[in-house]
């Protein structure tokens, strides 16, 4: 028990005005946010993640400042060219910079993941909290969970993409199909066992509903797993829309996307193989950066984590 | 008095945390005698546990713990030893019983099996002679129907059964020193004294030292022969039981026994307090480190540690303020 | 002693779990609690003793409707709160409030200390963000917290101190009765007196009722003014605190009491050491549930159960050979 009196300093009972409340609670939320921070930059994977995140989407948001060509535009004479100072990195087989295309890529594979990452996160704990608390409507969503994940989720985005048709917006829908499932199962089993606390028995105790305890106790105990959850659904989604691209059935062409330029780059790759080189290596960074700042997150959101 | 098994001089083990190294442990020397059971008190976080783990260097040194001082037992300092050589003292000569049972006990085998394996593990013998001693055992620590019982799994016994159990394996090898951490802490008060019972029973028919550690003031006057009382890392009173409880010398031991609620009680009678709590470890007091909780303290023991000073035969004080007081009576 | 005010009655209370068997099996039942009458009056504090699993949490949180009962009637106030539903039960909660044993999970821990007391005036109605803050900072300096608590997070205290945060808590809506749930069993002696002192000056200040359950004897007969002791989902016996302790009469309060160490290294008393383990609630002995145990069994403890009943005023014992 380190912990065991953490608190040892002696106040007198000022007055109970509230501009002293309020600059006690400023002063303690600051500290608190210290400790924080501390714990957040303690673990160099999560400050690496951060940093490679925050490249990534500076790269992105950026794209039209930093790059010199158009990632569309097609220059026939000089295809497949290798890297060098006009093209960082190289050309496409129909001359188009890979260096844009690349930039301009993420934009499209990180809005994706943010998307599909997010719109999963809130679906899931939607489904999930509700699940725990209503055993009938338990039993018939997680029964459509299973058989949603009983398919190969691979599989059943090509499948969902071949129904709705190639379209950003159908890639997001049919990446959110897929991951919910995983998602909900991790909210209601968190929710469950939360459900199970002393401190939810204390809040009945106290004459609280079950609307209360349900999204003022429970949803905010189960956040930080399902948080640490959705950078992992960011990533994969950046990954299975990659194998999506790559196989044809995701971003349609010609708006690049890193799994699109992959695939393109993949009939070239004994002549020209930084065409699959640099996509694979932006998207192998970023799932990484992603994976770490998830650990980084949990530690930062549950004071209790140790 | 008899002969001294295990001596352990200054010892001090550090912690390697997020803030730096910890102090958990601070100088703290004792002996234990063959034959004797020696309490050891304190409330949460006063380092009763620590003490007893540094001793058979349970804890991880290479990213945990580091530790410094001697532990002398049969003529070697422990620390001086490789993890191999202490494999054979851990268990064998020096074992220990654990709070709870449950989880100190494997899930997947068999009762019988975890005797027989602390003894093949230390002594060379057959499987069958380990067997039977298993078996000779369970009858030992008191289990009804020993042969039966041999082929249960830890999950089938009841708490008190199980740590029994417990006994059992850390009593197969005849060890010379038992150290039981908290043994009846999670047991109700029938199996406690059960439990208790039987641990003095062994002490005295094995003839090994017992440390015993425990919060529980009552516990050690029902069963000990010293008992050390340590506050924050350090040993603040050593003494005889009855020096202990007739003649407390510290404030702290002295707060501690007047906080129990006594059977003998009047109603409506308030129960002592000792004001504030035990602080963390990183913000150990300057000087005396019990002065910010004590009604007695004086300018000097905000500034000056006190040493732990004999002050009889048989009793130790950490106190700058006991000499007085002892002369008072 | 009668003509006191009644505070909490619960009469022939029974609580059964269903132990869930394969198919096709017969349906089995945890008797947690087999038939407890109980009554507490104004202003006292009842102290419940028993080994773990003899129903005394069980019968504490039935009582104030945490968990329903299978059978028996309860009265709050003179109010029957049996049948309430929960919709009827939340607006009387504050009258009847819990302190749980572990103090590590029984707060929330994304909420403040302050956030606590805070919406617990919030669930019954107070109006205004200040004045229930007001409210709150009292109750906090009631039970010894400083203000600079008020902000921080349960992981922040020590345990003392969040069993303080869990006793502002049942006390912020003015309760009449306290079901305290073994509230000290997890703290160290130092901090433990602190909280037994607290709880005995809440009750001379403020009249409120508590129903005290503890494994700890010594415990138990320095708060409480009445004690029952339970075993195995029964009420073994029932007395003013001096009384029981003075003049057991049950075999099984006689072993509880004696197995209790005692604090003297002088006293090196004969125990009554019990034989053998609490039996599985699932199958309880037939006749006394205690004779499978008791050193003073006969042939009629074996077959028939003893009913509690009135040796002396105020004194209920289920026994035959003490009622003889």
């Amino acid at each position: 028990m380190m912990r065991e009196g953490a608190i040892s300093v002696e106040l007198p009972y000022v007055s109970e005005g509230m501009d002293e409340m309020e600059q006690l609670r400023r002063s303690l939320e600051k500290e608190q946010r210290g400790i924080r921070i501390r714990r957040f930059t303690k673990n160099r994977g999560s400050v690496f993640g951060l940093t490679v995140v925050t490249v990534m989407v500076m790269l992105a948001v950026l794209a039209p400042v930093i790059c010199r060509y158009d990632p569309l535009a097609l220059d026939t004479v000089n295809r497949l060219q290798g890297s060098s100072p006009e093209h960082w990195f190289g050309t496409d087989s129909m001359g188009r910079d890979v260096f844009a295309r690349v930039l301009y890529g993420a934009r499209i594979s990180l809005t994706v993941g943010f998307l599909v990452g997010i719109t999963t996160g809130f679906l899931g704990v939607l489904i999930g909290l509700y699940a725990s608390a209503n055993k009938v409507a338990d039993n018939i969503l997680m029964r459509i969970c299973d058989g949603l994940k009983a398919i190969p989720s691979t599989l059943l985005a090509i499948t969902l993409m071949t129904v709705l048709g190639a379209d950003i917006k159908n890639v997001v829908i049919s990446l959110v199909v897929v991951s919910v499932p995983g998602m909900a199962r991790l909210a209601r089993g968190q929710a469950m066992v939360v459900r199970e606390q002393t401190y939810i028995e204390s809040m009945k105790c106290l004459g609280a509903g079950k609307t209360r305890i349900l999204w003022k106790h429970i949803a905010p105990n189960i956040i930080s797993p399902v948080i640490v959850q959705v950078t992992f659904v960011f990533a994969s989604a950046i990954i299975t829309e990659a194998a999506l691209s790559f196989l044809g059935a995701g971003v349609p062409a010609p708006a690049p996307s890193w799994g699109n330029i992959l695939n393109e780059g993949k009939g070239v790759i004994y002549t020209a193989w930084w065409l699959v080189l640099y996509p694979g290596a932006f998207t192998a960074l970023t799932v990484l950066g992603l994976n770490l700042l998830g650990d980084g997150i949990r530690d930062f959101i549950d004071p209790m984590s140790n | 008095m008899a002969e001294r098994i295990l001596e352990v001089d200054n010892l001090c083990t550090q912690f390697k945390t997020e803030r730096g190294l910890l102090k958990a442990i601070d100088g703290v020397s004792f002996e234990v005698y063959r034959g004797e059971m020696l309490g050891i008190v304190g409330e949460s976080g006063c380092g009763k546990s620590v003490t007893s783990q540094s001793i058979l260097r349970l804890y991880d040194e290479k990213n945990l713990a580091v530790y410094s001082g001697q532990v002398r037992f049969e003529g070697q300092n422990l620390f001086d030893l490789s993890q191999k050589e202490m494999q054979k003292i851990r268990g064998a000569r020096i074992s220990m019983v654990f709070q709870d049972a449950l989880s100190s006990l494997n899930p997947v085998f068999t009762v019988g099996n975890q005797i027989m394996e602390a003894l093949m593990i230390h002594q060379n013998i057959s499987k069958k002679d380990a067997r039977e001693k298993a078996v000779k055992m369970l009858g030992m620590v008191g289990i009804p129907d020993p042969e039966g019982r041999f082929f249960q799994y830890p999950f089938e016994l009841s708490g008190g059964m199980r740590q029994r159990v417990m006994i059992a394996v850390a009593l197969a090898c005849r060890p010379d020193i038992l150290i039981a951490d908290e043994p009846t802490t999670a047991l109700d008060v029938t199996i406690q004294a059960q439990i208790m019972d039987l641990m003095v029973e062994m002490n005295r028919k094995l003839d090994m030292g017992v440390m015993l550690i425990t919060h529980d003031l009552a516990v050690v006057a029902e069963t000990c022969h010293r008992v050390l009382v340590m506050y924050l890392g350090q040993i603040v009173e050593e003494g005889l039981v009855e020096d202990i409880f007739d003649r407390p010398l510290h404030p702290y031991t002295k707060g501690l026994i007047a906080s129990i609620p006594k059977l003998d009680s009047q109603k409506g009678e308030k129960l002592h307090q000792i004001k504030g709590t035990v602080p963390v470890l990183g913000k150990v007091p300057e000087g005396c480190r019990f002065a910010p909780r004590c009604p007695y303290a004086g300018a000097e023991c905000r500034t000056k540690a006190p040493e732990l000073k004999k002050v009889n035969e048989s009793q130790k004080v950490r106190c700058h303020l006991a000499d007085r007081r002892a002369d008072r009576g | 002693m009668e003509d006191r005010k009644v505070v909490l009655k619960g009469e022939n209370i029974k609580k059964y779990f269903p132990v869930h068997s394969g198919l096709g099996k017969e349906k089995r039942f945890v008797k947690a609690v087999d038939g407890v009458d109980i009554t507490i009056y104004e202003g006292e504090i009842y102290g419940l003793v028993g080994e773990t699993g003899c129903g005394k949490s069980t019968l504490g949180r039935t009582l104030i409707r945490l968990t329903d009962p299978t059978a028996g009637r309860i009265q709050v106030m003179g109010q029957d709160i049996t049948d309430m539903s929960e919709k009827e039960l939340a607006k009387i909660r504050g009258t009847m409030q819990m302190v749980f044993q572990d103090p590590y999970t029984s707060l929330d821990p994304k909420q403040r200390a302050g956030e606590i007391l805070m919406e617990a005036l919030e669930i019954h109605g107070a109006r205004g963000k200040s004045d229930r803050m007001r409210t709150a900072m009292e109750i906090m300096k009631k039970v010894g917290l400083q203000p600079e608590h008020f902000y921080r997070y349960p992981h922040e205290f020590s345990g003392g101190q969040r069993q303080r945060v869990g006793l502002a808590r049942a006390l912020i809506l003015n309760p009449k009765i306290i079901v305290c749930d073994e509230p000290v069993s997890a703290l160290d002696v130092s901090i433990q007196a602190q909280i037994i002192n607290l709880l005995q000056e809440l009750r001379e200040k403020d009249n409120i009722s508590f129903l005290f359950i503890a494994h700890d004897m010594s415990v138990v007969k320095y708060i409480s003014d009445r004690v029952g002791v339970m075993y195995l989902g029964h009420l073994m016996e029932e007395a003013p605190a001096q009384e029981l302790f003075s003049n057991t009469l049950h075999p099984y309060a006689q072993a509880l009491l004696s197995a209790v160490p005692d604090p003297d290294p002088h006293k090196k008393k004969e125990r009554m050491t019990l034989v053998g383990e609490l039996p599985s609630p699932m199958y309880p002995p037939e006749g006394c549930v205690f004779h499978t145990r008791c050193p003073y069994a006969t042939e009629e403890c074996c077959v028939r159960a003893p009913q509690i009943q009135e040796v002396e005023p105020g004194h209920r014992v289920a026994c035959f050979r003490a009622v003889s």
